[in-house]
């Protein structure tokens, strides 16, 4: 395509993201997305993507679960709940040759944040609209 | 020295030639619990808040989230309590705006240097006219990809 680059997932995806494990409690992903001012974290069990979770997850359907709890403070109910129970099993991704413009038309389409990188069922790296964006502006 | 004149490949589009027209906007005093069933139901994460015409805040799910996992409670009144708090008190004051006229590459800039989701377009006589958020760029982008102009 443009600047001898093919245009391609590869070129613009972060390769090494920041994972959880399913087994891994809320309270560890609460401390990711605050520290780490990041919304979307994959769920991976060796090697593989099992799930999403995202900030928007984490506050909401935690919260719902949590009332049902009679715990004392935040961080004990949030230690109380593991990733697998909250994270979204269904997740939009694409291959490290899928064309950048099918990321985002996926990201538009779907309102979507991020899309996780798969390589025969392993992640290899994750998209976000920040990264879509970067490559639309060196465009211009 | 002179510098050549900027001739990038989306020179020439507005901010209003992208944006999404006549957003959804809350009052001040109307309440969490509205908008984060109104960004819920709109699939929508800011919402701009007005005072008559005026642009006072905005709101984004990410500050109503934050607020209402302060109150992350087992106990329904305090979260009860919690959803009819006023809009004024957790929104966003003064916030970043873009007039229809610029450029969308001003609007590419702050969706990435500062990661907004969305950015309120006003107009100096008409007051806030619109939005545009990463998927109105990203609907450009592609458009524009269709037409064969990248």
């Amino acid at each position: 395509m443009k600047n001898g680059k093919e245009g391609v997932a590869r070129e613009i995806m972060m390769g090494s993201p920041v994972t959880l494990k399913p087994e891994d409690s809320l309270d560890l992903a609460n401390d990711v997305i605050s520290l780490g001012r990041i919304r979307h974290i994959p769920v991976v069990d060796e090697g593989r993507l099992v799930g999403i979770l995202t900030e928007r997850d984490l506050i909401g359907t935690a919260a719902s679960q949590i009332f049902g709890l009679k715990q004392k403070n935040k961080s004990a109910l949030l230690k109380s709940v593991s990733i697998k129970e909250i994270m979204k099993k269904r997740v939009v991704t694409a291959a490290p040759d899928t064309p950048i413009k099918e990321i985002a038309r996926l990201m538009a389409e779907k309102k979507i944040g991020c899309v996780p990188i798969v390589s025969d069922g392993a992640l290899t790296g994750l998209v976000t609209t920040t990264d879509v964006l970067r490559y639309v502006q060196d465009l211009g | 020295m002179t510098l050549p004149a900027r001739t990038g490949k989306f020179t020439g589009i507005k901010v209003v030639d992208v944006m999404t027209a006549n957003p959804l906007t809350v009052k001040a005093e109307e309440s969490v619990g509205l908008a984060d069933e109104l960004m819920a139901e709109n699939n929508i994460r800011q919402i701009p808040v007005l005072a008559g015409r005026e642009l006072i805040g905005i709101v984004t799910d990410r500050d109503v989230r934050a607020f209402l996992s302060d109150t992350l409670l087992p106990d329904p009144e305090a979260r009860e309590k919690a959803l009819k708090t006023p809009l004024g008190e957790i929104m966003t004051t003064e916030p970043i705006y873009l007039a229809p006229d610029d450029e969308l590459e001003e609007a590419l800039e702050l969706l990435i240097e500062q990661k907004f989701g969305a950015i309120p377009v006003l107009d100096e006589a008409e007051g806030l006219v619109g939005i545009v958020s990463y998927v109105d760029v990203l609907r450009c982008f592609l458009d524009r990809l269709r037409e064969d102009k990248l």
